[in-house]
């Protein structure tokens, strides 16, 4: 499941690299920064609707990837690819529960 | 889906389309040949060929996002949010519970704040939308009797201007329009005398009718007002 997630997380942020012209972001890693970095906050804002269509459309989930840490530069989960993967993981795991 | 319904047509979500302003407002835009799709607790009252009824809660998060997300596979697009669905209560803040209060801010704010979140996600990705809200005027009026039913509405007018600057960049407009009493349920219950001091209250005193309203959303939704963004417009003269 994670590897999925991840994948998917890495194909929907280098789909809006390529859309926003973010160099950093068009061949992206587990590694790769996104909010503080190489995402402004309308950037996570266009990264959660589109990660929310993949949840839906190929995960068959209907999640709010919404959080209340989400604009802080310290703890937000959308800092990089793997903390984004470790989040929806957390939050995929409540929904099934 | 119907031969009637034409993906060029514009597709609009009104919320609260079961009975008064709403179903009105959906009789009304389904007779000018758009899409409506609607919502209430209850099953359909509306049959015709371009409306969709979704029986929800407004404040089941799940549930409200399977139906803007139903409506996007369908249409491929949301041109306009109305969100009408609202409920009103009458009660001395002492005498007021807090579950009832409770009540009305879940359905008058957190459930328009949940569709605007989930129908300005599929707005953004055309650049376009527009948005519209309803307060009342017993905010402005700060109307004894009202106290919990107009601080909710005064929240969506906050809610309204802060939003008009965070989905600006995505094409999305948001506005509010504030309607004096009209004859619908909502008003039903409450006492001639009061609704008369209200009516003294407004600089053109009478009650409203639909088209009133039908009027001020018709503007904010308007191609030409494409600068008309975070404003409250209240019927009867109305000013804060």
């Amino acid at each position: 499941m994670k590897e999925d997630i991840e994948k998917m997380v890495i194909s929907v942020v280098k789909d809006i690299g390529e859309e926003l012209g973010i160099d950093a972001l068009k061949s992206p890693s587990s590694k790769t920064k996104l909010f503080g970095k190489n995402l402004d906050s309308m950037g996570v804002v266009l990264l959660v609707a589109e990660i929310e269509d993949e949840l839906s459309e190929n995960f068959n989930l209907e999640i709010a990837v919404a959080d209340e840490r989400a604009m802080s530069q310290k703890t937000s989960p959308f800092r990089t690819i793997s903390s984004l993967t470790k989040y929806l993981e957390v939050i995929i795991d409540e929904q099934n529960h | 889906m119907s031969k009637t319904i034409s993906k060029m047509s514009k597709v609009f979500i009104i919320t609260g389309t079961r009975k008064g302003i709403g179903f009105a407002l959906a009789k009304h835009y389904l007779g000018l040949g758009f899409i409506v799709a609607g919502c209430s607790r209850g099953l359909a009252s509306i049959e015709h060929p371009n409306y969709l009824h979704y029986e929800l809660d407004i404040v089941d998060e799940v549930k409200v996002k399977n139906m803007v997300r139903s409506v996007k596979k369908k249409f491929g697009k949301i041109d306009v949010l109305i969100n009408n669905a609202g409920i009103a209560a009458m009660n001395h803040i002492l005498t007021s519970p807090l579950n009832s209060g409770k009540k009305i801010f879940s359905t008058n704010f957190f459930g328009s704040f949940l569709f605007i979140r989930e129908v300005s996600k599929v707005m953004m990705r055309k650049n376009n939308g527009r948005i519209v809200n309803f307060s009342t005027i017993a905010a402005p009026l700060n109307l004894e009797g009202e106290a919990i039913y107009a601080a909710s509405k005064s929240a969506i007018e906050s809610f309204t201007k802060i939003a008009s600057k965070e989905l600006s960049e995505f094409g999305i407009r948001i506005n509010t329009i504030g309607p004096t009493p009209i004859k619908t349920d909502l008003i039903r219950n409450i006492p001639q005398n009061k609704i008369d001091n209200l009516l003294a209250a407004q600089a053109i005193p009478r009650l409203g009718v639909i088209d009133d309203i039908v009027n001020v959303i018709d503007f904010f939704i308007n191609e030409n007002s494409d600068f008309i963004t975070g404003q409250v417009i209240y019927l009867g003269g109305v000013t804060r």
